[in-house]
């Protein structure tokens, strides 16, 4: 039994480890899916360093390396041409701008492509106007076999061709996840290429099965850098390599933030095992005591609880780690109904991965006993036989004064480190730990509810520091991930101190409201007296209570800011302009004016502004590196009427107006984006760190240097770029396009928003273009983030599950512990459901001040995230109530529901029974 | 040395130590087991 209460946390660490587990598999599977046989993929750029064609002979001599044996790890070579296409069904008039021509040759092609019966597509199927096309595609398109439709290539005049088949959803069908349309090579060089023998790409495929082929990608792409005639130069894209590491770096990620936020619930367990143990020894104290007396050593008592110990943990962390495996299976079940399709989650784990989290377990589990064991064997012999209480905080106690002394100066050291670091966490916890330590030292001469209440509130005000004291006195201090964790803990022990020093006033107050009615009244005292008496188990209750409802707390309130951020984001984002248009081919504005007249006309739009992006790399001060960036380019008249809000601006323009006015007329001037700026709480997505007046230097695709200075931060963080003038880029750019536009619908045009972008979609086919609304976007982005959010609640949940099973073992125990005193109180007339409500009353009352303590600390810290992260200017303070009290219910009844039980059985204990001195 | 062989390494002494202390102090040992099937 007690076992159940010490696998917390090998079980949320074998979870955390399981479903990082999961998450790669699913990636690598994914990326085996998307690649096929494919190791890498051979593509050529020009001097721009634009993708070019180049002659199919390089592919064939590749072919002929491979059979003469010259090439020791590549097994296949497969040349192909992949185009960006518009495609539009002819039948339906449903356009879908952003498919994938997809020429290769069927004798050579290194992963199948099979039609609906799963036979091989032959030459036949693919020749001349017949195509066969993806399953995604034809979802897109909404197109059956039969069905005519355009193709239209960047470069050439549409074709129409027939659909001769859909391709069955394997091997080559599933390239990159993309929409294909698959063609014949000598038809795709004739479409695309517009020359005979020209290819795009090379695919290569590298000795060894397809999951692990990618071992020798390294090796491989030496081999073909030896063999390639060096007139070109080439891209090697190692796309399965590529794949391998994007799975593992994010389940590494996934498996950081998971066991991270579990320490809240480690912390949690770990105090649940030295309630356990306190518990275990005051039970048999007496006992302890004649032992003592007898002759037994303190460090043979010590011994014993470890040896007792050791046993629990071993089979704690078994049984933790495979708890775990089901925490897993939990919340990839509730993944999957959160996000229907994609990605099917099945459970996979590494054994590996158990064993690490038995063993993490483990030594947690052991190390936590051995202090408790150590902490518990310490009893005044003559105490214990007769089995009255150690006196808590007593005040003759040297002890505490010399704790108190090294608290006070741990606290001093790790302040000094924390000024000097300017860290944070230390920066919290050293003030912290002085005051305690203070608080120590001062019960010698006064009461010790004073100090500590008065150490408690500072904490909480220190942490919470809602003057910005602490900026003022030491500047910018720098934390991540952990501060949550740091702060977290920090308030909930500095509220269960001032709780728990203060109880007698809380129960005070308490029994002036329910203690009037005269028949409630010896069940409340009786209910409230046994917690008050044991106030280090109560307090330690009430701390596993409050800090796993206060952790999630914060992630409701964090998921709510998500949520409620959706209108300030889409504005900032989209700068007013309700829809954003993208081309993959050049689509001048001249054009796109001539064509887009009748959607004016109509009055579904009423504003729309092109720009031109060209790519460019930024050197970062101070080194050599240079950063792939993008930068964009605005018309004169969007410069001079622009609603883009910015973050920071430089003091010499009045307004975020006057800023984006000052591009237009100065060149050296630009403005970036938000993710430049360094992230408080969270993953800093930024590629680059660039401070306001930073003059930063641009470098061009023709490695031509250009310096502008940047007037203005943005607020949105998502179209990453440095913004300036559309004359700008085209005076300083060799290489750009026309190919971003700003479109503002009409309200109440009769249009919706979704309608006008789907028209223009069709209307530009040919161009690729697809355009998005903005708002649709950013909620879908915000949505998924809130979703997150409340799968990391879920997370949590479950250990409060397990702290609340907790909490049930401990009252089995209490009434075991207790019988005698329920024997008396029944022979006095307490009649049996006095005794059920005694007992449910004390647990209610230890439970819900641990929730309602977690819950308000909560909110406090999620007032001063909100503040502080940024949340304040895109979303109102919301408390999601409705969330809030429905995880305070579950809670709750879970608790009722873990300790009615053994309430029941104290209750229907017999008097005469009860008063009888055995166990 | 990857982590879990670390941590298996780190896991087996102590089990090593706490399992000599267990042979080396017996009459401790018996006392233990007989706490932990009396209150499972």
């Amino acid at each position: 039994m007690f076992v159940a209460g010490l696998l917390i946390a090998t079980a949320m660490i074998s979870g955390a480890l399981v479903m990082a587990d999961t998450l790669d598999y699913v990636i690598k599977q994914d990326t085996y899916r998307s690649t096929g046989a494919v190791d890498i993929v051979v593509t050529a750029k020009d001097a721009a360093g634009q993708t070019m064609f180049f002659d199919e002979s390089v592919a064939r001599n590749l072919v002929q390396d491979v059979v003469d044996g010259n090439l020791s790890n590549i097994d296949g070579v497969q040349p192909a041409i992949r185009e960006r296409i518009g495609v539009l069904n002819q039948e339906n008039g449903i356009p879908y701008p952003d498919a994938i021509l997809f020429g290769f040759d069927t004798n050579a092609s290194l992963s199948p492509l099979l039609d609906e019966n799963k036979e091989p597509i032959s030459n036949g199927d693919i020749s001349r106007d017949n195509v066969v096309i993806n399953d995604a595609l034809a979802g897109e398109l909404n197109a059956v076999v039969g069905d005519v439709i355009v193709i239209m290539p960047s470069e050439g005049l549409p074709k129409y061709v027939r659909i001769s088949h859909i391709a069955y959803d394997t091997g080559m069908a599933r390239w990159q996840n993309e929409k294909l349309v698959f063609v014949n090579l000598t038809y795709a060089q004739l479409a695309v290429a517009l020359e005979p023998h020209r290819i795009n790409a090379i695919d290569i495929s590298n000795t060894g099965s397809i999951s692990n082929g990618y071992k020798v990608t390294d090796e491989a792409v030496a081999e073909l850098q030896g063999v390639l005639p060096s007139s070109i130069t080439y891209d090697f894209w190692t796309v399965k390599a590529d794949g391998i590491e994007v799975a593992e770096v994010t389940s590494d990620q996934v498996s950081q933030i998971f066991v991270i936020m579990s320490s809240f619930t480690i912390i949690a367990g770990i105090a649940l095992i030295i309630n356990i143990f306190v518990m275990l020894a005051e039970e048999r104290k007496p006992e302890m005591g004649i032992s003592r007396a007898i002759g037994m050593q303190r460090f043979d008592l010590t011994h014993s609880f470890l040896f007792e110990g050791l046993v629990y943990a071993v089979a704690a962390a078994m049984i933790g780690a495979l708890v775990g495996l089901v925490i897993a299976l939990v919340m990839f079940a509730l993944f999957s109904t959160i996000f229907a399709g994609g990605l099917n989650f099945a459970l996979h784990f590494k054994m590996s991965s158990l064993v690490l989290a038995g063993c993490a377990g483990f030594l947690i589990t052991l190390l936590t006993v051995g202090v408790a064991s150590w902490r518990v064997s310490k009893l005044n012999i003559v105490r214990a036989i007769r089995d009255i209480p150690e006196p808590l905080l007593a005040k003759s106690g040297k002890k505490y004064f010399v704790t108190g002394i090294i608290g006070i100066v741990l606290g001093l050291l790790m302040s000094f480190s924390g000024v000097q670091s300017k860290q944070a966490a230390s920066l919290d916890a050293g003030p912290s730990l002085m005051v305690l330590g203070l608080s120590m030292v001062l019960i010698r001469y006064v009461h010790p509810r004073w100090p500590f209440t008065v150490s408690g509130l500072f904490i909480i005000w220190w942490v919470l520091d809602p003057t910005n004291f602490r900026d003022i006195l030491f500047g910018e201090t720098t934390g991540g991930l952990e501060m949550f964790i740091i702060t977290g803990t920090l308030l909930v022990i500095a509220g269960v101190v001032v709780v728990m020093f203060n109880s007698d006033m809380i129960l005070e107050g308490l029994m002036k409201i329910f203690g009037r009615k005269r028949s409630l009244l010896p069940v409340f005292r009786a209910a409230i007296s046994y917690p008050m008496n044991k106030k280090f188990r109560t307090g330690l209750t009430l701390f596993i209570f409050a800090l796993i409802m206060f952790t999630v707390t914060v992630l409701a309130m964090i998921a709510s800011f998500q949520r409620e951020s959706v209108d300030a984001t889409t504005q900032q984002f989209s700068g007013g302009f309700e829809l954003l248009g993208n081309s993959i081919k050049d689509l001048s504005s001249e054009i796109f004016s001539i064509d887009v007249q009748s959607l004016v006309d109509e009055g579904a739009i009423d504003r729309y502004e092109a720009s031109v992006t060209a790519p460019v790399s930024i050197l970062e001060q101070g080194s050599n590196e240079s950063v792939p960036y993008f930068l964009l380019g605005m018309s004169q008249s969007m410069l001079e009427d622009n609603h883009f809000s910015l973050a920071e601006r430089m003091d010499e323009y009045g307004s975020d107006e006057a800023a984006w006015n000052a591009l237009a007329e100065d060149q050296s001037l630009a403005i970036i984006d938000g993710s430049v700026r360094p992230q408080i709480y969270g993953p800093s997505f930024g590629v680059v760190e660039v401070g306001l007046g930073d003059r930063i230097d641009l470098v061009m695709a023709d490695d031509t240097h250009v310096n502008v200075t940047i007037i203005g931060i943005m607020d949105q963080s998502y179209n990453l770029a440095v913004y300036s003038s559309n004359d700008f880029i085209l005076n300083q750019s060799p290489i750009h396009s026309w190919n971003l536009f700003y479109i503002s619908t009409t309200k109440n045009s009769g249009w919706t928003d979704q309608e006008v972008a789907q028209e223009l979609e069709k209307k530009f086919v040919e161009y690729g273009f697809r355009v998005y609304v903005v708002r649709d976007t950013i909620q879908t982005l915000m949505d998924t983030i809130s979703s997150m959010m409340q799968l990391m609640e879920v997370f949590l949940g479950m250990g409060l599950i397990v702290g609340i099973s907790g909490l049930g073992i401990i009252t089995i125990r209490s009434v075991a512990e207790r019988r005698q005193e329920i024997g008396v109180m029944r022979s006095i007339g307490y009649q049996r459901d006095m005794i059920l409500k005694t007992f449910m009353l004390e647990t209610s009352f230890v439970s819900l001040l641990g929730i309602v303590l977690g819950v308000v600390l909560g909110l406090l810290l999620s007032y001063r995230l909100w503040e502080w992260g940024g949340f304040s200017k895109t979303a109102p303070f919301v408390i999601p109530w409705v969330e809030i009290l429905v995880l305070i219910a579950i809670a709750f009844l879970i608790t009722l529901a873990a300790t009615l039980p053994p309430s029941r059985s104290a209750s229907r204990l017999a008097p005469a029974e009860a008063l009888r001195r055995v166990d | 040395m990857d982590t879990m062989t670390l941590a298996l390494v780190i896991v087996l002494i102590c089990l090593a130590v706490l399992g000599a202390l267990m042979v080396r102090r017996r009459t401790l040992t018996r006392m233990a087991m007989r706490n932990i099937v009396r209150k499972k």
